[in-house]
């Protein structure tokens, strides 16, 4: 099984889309944390280090998507979490996608991204938990 | 499940159903539903007003707000220029969440998503050359709403204007805030508990000025279906009157100051009949329940703040259609205040292009249409009249069933609003992913996402950040921190001993007291919380 972590990180208070997602993720059979808002890098890496997930998604709908992107992968990275992939989604510019790429994001979904599309992404990461 | 909520097998959104799921019939006979009383009359579901829009239109109200006071005035002086009547300050995220611009909490959010206003100068510099004695300003400003305030009316106090002048509106809505948009700082009683000072103040001083804004707009980004979100509320807008009755202050004292926020949808009937059968279910709700009797206490002057999830980031420029009609449909409705989401809403905040088009199409509804003939158009549409009965119906049981049932707070505290929310939020995914609710240019088979072109965007702007963290440690260096420190030890006295704290903040406010430092003082007394997520 799956184990995932999902996260807002910074100020922005738009769930809407992570809850959604954790939702079906659950359907879809994976194990599902939730940190809520206004979540620090270090404490999503905490999170990610105590919940030994699998893989980290991330929810940003503020426009701070790439220097708080970049402040979780090298929390994760000193967390010794830095073979756990990384989605990013929420309101991400197409020119941002491949930034986020080069810095080691697995996959970006900007919004409007079908859920089918990425519910499929996680079902085909391996889980390690078993 | 209660009638309110979404049933999942309905297959024709839009077609059969409304937005919120109401069935249609396929033609409405005449006579099932007796006239309403006339505009201007309880309970005021044709209008608040005899004369509808003929003397004036609604207040032309876009949202602005970037970078530093200084750009953010630019911005505003723009608009008014172009014909704005009411100004509307969007807030950055640190200022929302009491955090000064040099916390190292609001790294990367400084002057992002709207302006950062750390003290009274920076508001001070939003307000260069605006004369806030005949402009009314909306500020959508929750848990730091005191502190926004306590800069305005430091501001006025300064410059000379009296603060019986000062029209305008704080949002001043925390309990939304646990439900849907996540602004909030501390547990839901204190926070309740700052909203009523807010209120006894404005009550006192400020006669012109809207102290809170309940708004359902929010509940529905969360996913509330429109109707859902009108019943929540007002299920927030009871619980927030007890509070204030519980102060001793009469009902009729308060009642008219009190504004509301709820919008105007991509369903223009559904729309119509949510802003009539709103402003009947305050009405009675003012008059029933808390026993109003100045008719004033009874009126639902009502935001519409717009339909901004419905627009696409592919082939943006359709988006003005939608804006037209959102524009339409909120006028039909009779609302008091208008802004209509921009066609970059789903890129970034908009840029000055895009915002004078929102401005143009609220101009050309207003002045082109013929929206403004006649109070209240569509009433005697057999469709209308019962959508609207069906509507008011469907408010009033989930009032009924919130406040029979521990009311908002209880509601908000342990989940039930926020999971009732959730629910439909993942109908509604549902429904778009299998093109149940069909957007145009986005998920229907005939119009895939072709057009994938690139808009000029708004460019946040880092130096303008730099000048406001530099801007901000001159203002530390520079004022009596004596003071200051006094100020802040007044505000923590009058708050724990539950007096108003709302004259010690303005005190502050002069003193060179920041917004991080006003909200320090709260946060060590009343705590910081984490509100159940729904999922």
């Amino acid at each position: 099984m799956t184990r995932v972590l999902l996260a807002k990180p910074g100020l922005d208070g738009h769930d809407k889309g992570i809850k959604v997602l954790a939702t079906m993720l659950r359907d879809a059979g994976c194990e599902v944390i939730y940190t809520g808002l206004h979540q620090t890098p270090t404490r999503i890496a905490l999170a990610a280090l105590q919940e030994d997930v699998d893989v980290v998604g991330l929810s940003m709908l503020s426009g701070a998507h790439l220097e708080l992107t970049a402040d979780v992968i090298s929390e994760l990275k000193a967390a010794g979490l830095s073979d756990r992939p990384i989605l990013v989604g929420g309101n991400i510019p197409r020119r941002d996608i491949p930034v986020l790429q080069d810095m080691g994001v697995a996959r970006v979904f900007a919004a409007g991204t079908p859920y089918q599309d990425i519910i499929a992404w996680f079902a085909a990461v391996p889980g390690r938990a078993t | 499940m209660p009638a309110w909520t979404s049933r999942d097998d309905i297959t024709e959104f839009g077609v059969s159903h409304t937005e919120s799921g109401i069935p249609v019939r396929l033609s409405y006979p005449p006579g099932e539903t007796s006239p309403l009383p006339p505009p201007g009359e309880f309970p005021y579901a044709r209008g608040l007003r005899a004369d509808g829009y003929r003397t004036r239109p609604w207040t032309f109200r876009q949202y602005a707000g970037f970078a530093g006071g200084t750009e953010t005035n630019e911005r505003l002086r723009y608009l008014v220029a172009n014909g704005q009547s009411g100004l509307s300050i969007a807030l950055d995220l640190p200022t929302q969440m009491g955090l000064d611009s040099d916390d190292p909490r609001a790294k990367y959010e400084v002057g992002r998503l709207g302006v950062a206003i750390d003290c009274l100068a920076d508001m001070e510099a939003l307000y260069d050359g605006i004369p806030i004695e005949s402009i009314s300003s909306s500020f959508t400003i929750n848990a730091t709403a005191l502190v926004i305030l306590a800069f305005y009316v430091a501001m006025a106090d300064r410059r000379g204007t009296p603060r019986e002048k000062l029209s305008g509106t704080v949002q001043n809505d925390m309990l939304k805030e646990f439900v849907a948009r996540g602004a909030y700082m501390y547990p839901p009683a204190h926070s309740v508990r700052l909203c009523t000072d807010l209120i006894e103040f404005c009550v006192r001083q400020l006669p012109k000025w809207n102290p809170i804004s309940i708004a359902a707009a929010h509940m529905r980004s969360a996913g509330a279906t429109p109707v859902m979100s009108d019943g929540f509320m007002f299920a927030n807008a009871i619980a927030y009157c007890e509070a204030v009755l519980d102060r001793g202050v009469p009902f009729d004292d308060f009642a008219p100051q009190l504004s509301f926020l709820t919008s105007s949808y991509k369903d223009v009937f559904e729309t119509v009949a949510r802003f009539r059968a709103c402003r009947a279910a305050w009405a009675k709700i003012a008059r029933d329940r808390f026993g109003a009797t100045n008719p004033r206490s009874m009126t639902f002057r009502v935001h519409s703040g717009g339909d901004i999830d419905a627009m696409t980031a592919a082939e943006p420029i359709n988006n003005v259609a939608r804006m037209t009609l959102n524009a339409f449909g909120a006028a039909l409705g009779g609302v008091q205040s208008l802004q209509v989401p921009c066609y970059d809403e789903a890129y970034e905040i908009p840029t000055e292009d895009a915002i004078l088009n929102a401005l143009r199409v609220q101009q050309i509804v207003a002045f082109e249409s013929g929206v403004r003939y006649t109070a209240d158009p569509l009433a005697g549409s057999y469709f209308i009249e019962a959508l609207t009965a069906e509507v008011l119906g469907q408010i009033e049981a989930i009032v009924d069933e919130v406040t029979s049932t521990g009311g908002a707070i209880e509601w908000i505290t342990d989940g039930r609003m926020q999971a009732a929310i959730s629910r439909e939020a993942r109908l509604w995914e549902e429904r778009v992913a299998d093109g149940r609710e069909v957007r145009v240019g986005l998920n229907s088979d005939k119009h895939t996402f072709q057009n994938d072109q690139e808009l000029a965007v708004h460019q946040f702007d880092p130096d303008a950040v730099e000048a406001q963290v530099s801007r901000l440690s001159k203002h530390r260096a520079s004022r009596d921190s004596a003071r200051t420190a006094e100020a802040l030890g007044a505000i923590a006295d009058a708050a724990r001993q539950d007096q108003n704290v709302m004259e010690t903040l303005v005190d502050a406010a002069k003193a060179g007291a920041t917004i991080g430092e006003i909200s320090g003082v709260f946060a060590n007394i009343f705590g910081d919380f984490s509100a159940p997520t729904g999922v």
